[in-house]
């Protein structure tokens, strides 16, 4: 069996992906996986564990020809005629795609497989995912935050991995340490003593608006040194970022040897990652290398970073953000802003507060209380006790039923993808019903379960609501079913859907139920017949879906009541 | 007529004209070589590279030597359209392909040729000898356009080669391609008819037009 994977992002993304390839080879042992990625990312592509052959995809070349008037007219045609011949030569069985962009869809389209997941664009420019993990990445870009999945779990779910998230080694040798990578850091490390506390420091990130500052770093360092005197920093960074780097560390007014520049390849990272307890640093592809090795990560989302979609990944990395409104802002969008708020309000001292935390070993609650007082920014750890990754807040905003719900909600949204995908049936509902409850007891660890379970309580009526509404949906669809052609009945139909959808999309409980009706909405343009389809399809959805809720919340309910039940009893022998 | 240079290479001189630097022509042809790293970036070890302009050779020579030290195992091509520059280069650089080109034959009668047509539809590297171009008046200018096809005669010449893309162009719109005076894949893409869009060609430049939106 042969297998191709496109990632045509960039260095970040191809290493991010490095889990779903270690879920693809356990899938499918004997395959051979071959990974296209972008010909300037080769490099991070030879270090993910499990790749049998790298197709290199010449982006830069073919996109240059395109605009250069001294470059043949049809070079990069030619090139990617051949590209294209030379990879369905291949014939490979599967196709994923990981690259969520119309190129990659157009590419896809082209190469020969009997089965395609991810982005697929055909002639006609008609969208196919092969997946409803795929659909749900395209989907998430209009989602709030809170709703959205870790793009890093869409491509594990996707390949059909969520039952393997949970075992507690899956995440562990995602790259490889090379000789080269060990023998460019054997300098750094070589002098340096065995009960001394290695810390790594990526200040540059691919964009100046995701920078946290070098002066901010600077405190930080001399900060961690000074409550850490047997601790060194290696400050990282690519040969082209030698000149900066080693400017910082001169800069600080500490111990020269305590702070070292790091110029290092990918290999070399990878290895000093390897030696390092923590990494502090934006959002970099450092990070990823970091989530997918040891080393504990502290990623400052300043700019356009984005904590829940593309945020570190790994159980007990931390995210720390500004609550600036205008935080997480558009790629390309210029910072509006007199200063770079987001950036200047995540403060030196809350970062050491935390990097002590990491480094003393404390667990989530001590650092909680440690960072009790420190405002007014967010810091998050990420929580893999359900399988995909959730942020959980470190200060407490308190059990409301819009937090509660936005939690069951993703529990909810993953099963009804992976009904979808036809794998809930291989799911034990015990078992999913108490990773569930783990996440809930994580995310509000100061609510006693009597609050969960009035507020469970709440939820469960307004989906039996929202179950009446089905009802009165499913019959007015079965009176239709006879006269769908009718562009006036139409009309009264989508008319109720609007008032139902918007009555259900008022309560944080019953809005992700309401969500398929959109399409229904949007789509004013295609025959009766088609719309008729689509409507069904939306029922259907939004039965599953209400099903689903409903069984989560009845079987919470249960579980903290038989929690209350064995306190009392014990309290009753006491 | 030949000229012994400074360091005792023969140069070629044609119409006068000494065909490289007459001190030191080895020198010279490094410091083209070195020249073109930018060009030779993105070429692949089995891509033909094709230099216009051979002069003496000597460069042709210094840039077969990096290119097998590199590991390239493409074909080299040299072109132009002076028959003794040609002439002079063979008996100095084997396992090079000559193209003497000719004003005269147009284009197409070019482009048809088996020494033109067994690389022209390939992805290839094309480096230009710049010298050997102002000696040469305008034609090596004019043969690098034909290789290039993005002037209208030439873009026309070059479409005919790939007639699967001709098949799939609307007529119409195709021939206002002819009014633009330097040919891009955003001038091609307005062309396409709309029968087209199922096939593969159309398909591959609509990766191409995500590239250059």
């Amino acid at each position: 069996m042969k297998i191709l994977v496109v990632n045509l992002l960039r260095l970040g993304d191809v290493i991010a992906m490095a889990p779903a390839i270690k879920a693809i080879r356990r899938r499918h042992p004997g395959a051979a996986i071959h990974l296209m990625v972008n010909s300037n990312f080769e490099n991070a592509a030879k270090l993910i564990v499990g790749v049998d052959s790298i197709l290199k995809f010449e982006r830069d070349r073919i996109q240059s020809a395109c605009v250069e008037a001294e470059r043949p007219m049809f070079e990069s045609y030619d090139w990617l005629q051949r590209f294209v011949e030379e990879t369905t030569d291949q014939t490979y069985d599967i196709v994923f795609n990981f690259t969520h962009n119309r190129l990659s869809g157009w590419l896809c389209g082209l190469i020969d497989a009997p089965k395609k997941v991810g982005l697929v664009l055909d002639g006609s420019g008609a969208v196919s995912f092969g997946s409803s993990w795929f659909r749900q990445l395209n989907q998430q870009v209009d989602f709030d935050d809170e709703q959205s999945f870790n793009h890093t779990d869409i491509f594990l779910a996707a390949v059909g991995a969520s039952d393997l998230l949970t075992e507690t080694d899956f995440f562990d040798n995602l790259l490889l340490e090379t000789a080269e990578g060990r023998h460019e850091i054997r300098d750094l490390i070589s002098n340096v003593p065995a009960e001394f506390t290695k810390i790594a420091f990526q200040l540059s990130t691919s964009d100046p608006k995701k920078e946290w500052g070098d002066l901010r770093f600077k405190a930080l360092a001399e900060a961690i040194l000074r409550a850490k005197p047997n601790a060194i920093i290696y400050v990282t960074g690519a040969p082209n970022e030698r000149e900066r780097i080693e400017k910082f560390c001169r800069a600080c007014e500490i111990s020269p040897d305590a702070i070292r520049p790091a110029i290092l390849s990918l290999a070399g990272v990878v290895s000093l990652l390897e030696e390092t307890e923590l990494l502090i640093t934006g959002d970099t592809s450092i990070k990823h290398l970091a989530s997918a090795g040891t080393t504990r990560v502290i990623e400052l989302i300043v700019g356009s970073a984005d904590a829940y979609r593309t945020g570190g990944w790994k159980s007990g990395d931390f995210l720390v953000a500004s609550r600036e409104t205008c935080a997480p802002c558009g790629h390309s969008e210029v910072c509006h802003r007199t200063s770079h708020a987001c950036a200047t309000s995540i403060s030196v001292e809350a970062i050491q507060q935390l990097a002590l935390s990491v480094l003393n070993r404390e667990s989530v609650a001590v650092t909680r209380a440690r960072m009790a007082g420190i405002k007014p920014i967010q810091t998050f750890v990420v929580d893999r006790s359900e399988g995909l990754v959730q942020l959980i807040p470190l200060s407490h905003d308190g059990l409301t039923d819009r937090a509660l719900a936005l939690s069951i909600e993703r529990a909810a949204r993953r099963l009804a993808l992976e009904k979808r995908e036809g794998r809930l049936e291989k799911l034990s509902m015990g078992s999913e019903m108490l990773k569930v409850r783990r996440a809930v007891v994580e995310r509000f660890s100061d609510s006693t379960s009597i609050e969960l379970r009035h507020s469970i309580g709440d939820g469960e009526v307004r989906l039996r609501h929202a179950e009446g509404i089905l009802n009165s949906l499913k019959m007015q669809l079965l009176h239709l079913k006879e006269s769908f052609q009718d562009p006036k009945r139409i009309h009264e139909m989508v008319s109720m859907i609007t008032a139902m959808r918007s009555r259900l999309q008022k309560n944080p409980w019953t809005r992700f139920v309401a969500e398929p009706l959109v399409q229904v909405l949007e789509d004013d343009r295609s025959a009766p017949f088609a719309r008729f389809r689509k409507l069904s399809d939306a029922v259907q959805d939004l039965e599953l879906r209400l099903e689903i809720g409903l069984k989560l919340l009845r079987g919470l309910e249960t579980e903290f009541e038989n929690d209350n039940s064995l306190k009392g009893s014990m309290g009753d022998r006491l | 007529m030949i000229s012994l240079a400074k360091n005792g290479s023969q140069v070629l001189q044609v119409d006068g004209l000494s065909t490289a630097s007459l001190v030191n022509p080895e020198r010279e042809a490094d410091l083209w070589v070195e020249a073109q790293s930018a060009a030779l970036k993105f070429t692949g070890s089995d891509e033909p590279v094709v230099i216009v302009g051979v002069a003496s050779g000597f460069h042709v020579s210094a840039l077969q030597k990096k290119l097998r030290a590199a590991g390239h195992r493409g074909r080299l091509i040299a072109i132009d359209t002076c028959e003794s520059s040609i002439e002079f280069s063979k008996w100095r650089v084997l396992d090079v392909e000559y193209v003497h080109a000719s004003l005269e034959s147009g284009v197409d009668r070019f482009l048809a040729r088996s020494d033109v047509s067994s690389w022209i539809l390939q992805p290839f590297c094309l480096l230009r000898h710049k010298s050997s171009y102002s000696r040469s008046g305008n034609s090596l200018r004019m043969i690098e356009s034909w290789i290039l096809g993005r002037t209208p005669e030439s873009f026309s010449a070059q479409l005919k080669l790939r007639p699967q893309i001709v098949a799939s162009l609307n007529p119409d719109r195709a021939r206002k391609i002819a009014e633009v005076s330097l040919v891009s894949i955003r001038d091609l893409s307005k062309a396409w008819d709309i029968t087209s869009e199922l096939k593969t060609d159309r398909r591959l430049f609509r990766i191409l037009e995500e590239l250059v939106r």
